[in-house]
């Protein structure tokens, strides 16, 4: 445990990295609980795996890419051993926006690349990094997720 | 105002994570660190007090657990809901003979692997041919039912040679992992990298023990590049060296997933 013995490094690692994973987790679950639980789940393969970061951004991807894997297992095992059909919003006290919703009712694989894009502001390239997925892959994606937005959202610019 | 400014906005105020859920996450985070410690303290003890034990249990290898008729890899894919893995998987388990190692209180065997981009993927399958799948049956050597507990310590991690498995782990480790129990032992349906691309090089699925870091467990020796297990490490020393894949190498989607690994 040599990287993390400081409690005071470890919970700044983990408050300047949690929102990031928490929206991206929620973005796949549609559900605040599950995605709590695959960021703790996430943290603690930090701490298994250890691995050695050039710097925070490099961090932050690592995290998000483990924290989306999680999220991506979470959903194919809720949808598997689920007989009800999923609920298409969260549990939060505030209705979803007409934006967040048209994003949360895309299919899976767009909703993160639109996410991913759009509120953490990743370029193609870098999303192609945190998806393990080839960069023309990633903006048919993002190209098709828009269309979808647009049509969603009654032909809003999405620019 | 824009779109992304709209979303970011809006995202931030119907799914806010509050102060207060962020200090519950970061207080329940710390205590895993002295957990960590704990738990390193309880491997040793338990590597010396109970060595009589797991003798007695070596003897016992192959009893109750060879008498057990384990499933196909396909019918593991099919008692997981993937129709099309277990098209996929019936396909090459006709080629393939299941690996068993027992060691300690454990059996651990390979049961089956498919690589995506060495497969017929059915049409309009979900199967990512950038993926590989191994089947992996976990069971007690003394023959008694697995706790659900006990899989969950288990870390499955596929190695190449020549590289550490600590560099590597970040990015050749498992994508996804699905589990289900039967008849007392635990059948695991593991997602990878596609491993087709390395299979210029040594490759190997290990299935460890460790709470920590792989590289608690082995390390790759400087020569030869094959995995060498640590002495000091006492949890199950599974090692699978896995088939030549019959997909060619392809060194340039193998140098695409080490750069995006930062390692190359």
């Amino acid at each position: 445990m040599s990287a993390f013995v400081d409690e005071k490094e470890w919970d700044a690692l983990v408050r300047r990295n949690a929102r990031h994973m928490l929206r991206a987790a929620y973005a796949l679950l549609h559900s605040k609980e599950d995605a709590q639980d695959a960021v703790q789940e996430a943290f603690l393969k930090l701490l298994r795996y250890q691995p050695s970061f050039r710097d925070r951004e490099h961090e932050k991807a690592w995290l998000l890419r483990v924290t989306i894997n999680i999220a991506k297992n979470d959903l194919k095992v809720l949808r598997r051993f689920s007989s009800e059909p999923l609920p298409e919003t969260g549990t939060q006290e505030e209705p979803l926006s007409p934006v967040v919703e048209a994003v949360q009712a895309l299919p899976d694989a767009y909703r993160i690349v639109i996410h991913l894009y759009y509120y953490e502001g990743y370029s193609l390239r870098e999303i192609s990094q945190i998806l393990k997925a080839p960069v023309p892959t990633v903006g048919a994606r993002l190209a098709r997720g828009r269309k979808k937005l647009a049509a969603l959202l009654e032909g809003e610019d999405l620019a | 105002m824009t779109f992304r400014e709209r979303y970011r906005t809006e995202l931030e105020r119907t799914v806010a994570f509050e102060e207060r859920e962020l200090q519950t996450l970061t207080a329940s985070l710390r205590q895993k660190l002295p957990q960590k410690e704990r738990a390193r303290l309880d491997q040793k003890r338990f590597a010396r007090t109970c060595l009589a034990v797991l003798l007695l249990l070596a003897l016992l290898t192959g009893g109750a657990f060879a008498a057990l008729r384990l499933l196909a890899p396909h019918e593991v894919a099919e008692k997981l809901g993937d129709a099309a893995l277990a098209a996929v998987l019936r396909e090459v388990e006709e080629n393939t003979e299941p690996q068993s190692v027992t060691d300690g209180d454990y059996t651990v065997t390979l049961l089956g692997l498919a690589s995506g981009s060495n497969i017929r993927a059915p049409e309009g399958s979900a199967i990512d041919p950038t993926h590989s799948y191994a089947v992996v049956v976990l069971g007690r050597a003394d023959g008694q039912p697995i706790r659900q507990e006990e899989n969950g310590t288990f870390l499955f991690l596929p190695l190449i040679s020549g590289y550490a498995p600590e560099r590597i782990a970040p990015f050749t480790m498992t994508i996804a992992r699905s589990a289900f129990y039967l008849d007392g032992v635990c059948y695991n349906l593991v997602d990878m990298i596609d491993l087709t691309a390395f299979s210029d090089h040594a490759l190997w699925l290990c299935v460890l023990q460790t709470p920590f870091s792989p590289a608690d467990a082995l390390t790759m020796e400087p020569q030869s590049g094959d995995p060498v297990y640590r002495d000091n490490y006492s949890g199950v020393r599974a090692l699978f060296r896995l088939p030549v894949l019959s997909g060619k190498a392809n060194p340039q989607r193998a140098g695409e997933l080490l750069r995006l690994a930062g390692l190359e």
